[in-house]
């Protein structure tokens, strides 16, 4: 059984990113920039989320070679993700109601 | 003036050393992000290696200036760091020390097995030479080199029809065997000796693979008991 992950602010802030537009998906370089969180810090997140189930990811489409780049791997939140992180920023809006306006 | 003029070469001199710094930072610099995130990877689990080989190349890729991908480069060995599976790391611990135990073991049966004054030849079931210390080296005057692999009644062939021979054969039916003031022309060291040999039997894993002789020189000890009659 895997672990919950811990959920440090940065943590929330990678989700608040991908509960945001649950339907696309998002590079680890695009979430890097939103988030503005370093690649020390996002990738160990997001192998966290990816292990519990809250985020799956998939490489994009294409072959590195005719796209002229390395492919990129796309997160997105999946069902319990999402359900996850919805409850975590319930129980923290009474708190800081305005840092994770998400919805 | 002298000092104007000085300071104007002093300006040009500092901007073209300037330059050529940029220039030498700008191409080394993509070489040592990917060396760094090379090394970021390589701590990884080596299941998940390729996987972020790719993702993260990919992500350098899509990064602009060059000092954002060095501190990109740099800020992923404390990703790998966080992200190596522990367990991984222990075994990978573990296996190194287990390697250096080993390492040291083999080096301690190297040095008792070249120290040892006594001849020390092993062989396997087909009596084909595996192991040929220093001392059978000097008993025998023939070099490991163009002994192993070879039978041993084939480099020792003063052995055939001699009790030496049957103490060999009887090592592979499981028994051990003492011989001792046996005397071998061995005529590579072009030295009659007289010897005591020991043959056992050599198990692996419960299996009988060959065997292993000792060969004691004996020709002081003897020519003393000679000299007092005390011969066996």
């Amino acid at each position: 059984m895997v672990a919950e992950p811990r959920l440090s602010a940065q943590t929330l802030k990678v989700l608040a990113i991908a509960i945001s537009s649950p339907q696309e998906e998002l590079s680890g370089a695009w979430i890097a920039r939103a988030t503005k969180l370093q690649s020390g810090t996002l990738y160990p997140i997001l192998m966290r989320l990816e292990k519990a189930g809250w985020l799956m990811s998939r490489w994009e489409d294409g072959d590195p070679r005719e796209l002229g780049r390395p492919r990129r791997r796309l997160y997105r939140i999946t069902g319990l993700g999402s359900k996850k992180a919805k409850a975590a920023f319930d129980e923290l809006a009474p708190a800081v109601p305005s840092a994770f306006a998400w919805a | 003036m002298g000092m104007n003029l000085m300071s104007v070469v002093g300006a040009i001199l500092l901007a073209a050393a300037g330059i050529l710094i940029a220039d030498d930072c700008k191409a080394w610099s993509p070489r040592l992000a990917s060396r760094l995130l090379h090394r970021a990877v390589r701590r990884l689990a080596p299941d998940q290696r390729q996987r972020y080989q790719e993702e993260w190349e990919a992500h350098l890729n899509d990064i602009p200036g060059v000092i954002g991908k060095l501190v990109f480069a740099l800020s992923l060995q404390r990703a790998s760091r966080m992200m190596a599976d522990g367990r991984w790391e222990m075994l990978s611990r573990e296996r190194e020390m287990l390697t250096a135990a080993l390492r040291r073991e083999k080096e301690f049966s190297e040095f008792l097995l070249k120290s040892s004054t006594e001849g020390i030849v092993v062989f396997d079931r087909e009596f084909r030479i595996t192991l040929w210390n220093p001392g059978m080296e000097r008993v025998t005057g023939m070099t490991v080199d163009c002994i192993l692999g070879q039978r041993i009644f084939d480099v020792l062939p003063y052995l055939v029809g001699t009790i030496g021979e049957a103490a060999i054969r009887t090592t592979l039916d499981g028994r051990e065997t003492s011989l001792y003031d046996q005397r071998y022309p061995i005529a590579e060291s072009r030295r009659d000796g007289i010897y005591d040999s020991f043959f056992s039997p050599l198990y692996s894993r419960g299996y009988l693979v060959g065997g292993i002789g000792f060969m004691r020189e004996r020709m002081v000890g003897s020519a003393v008991r000679a000299s007092l009659g005390h011969n066996p």
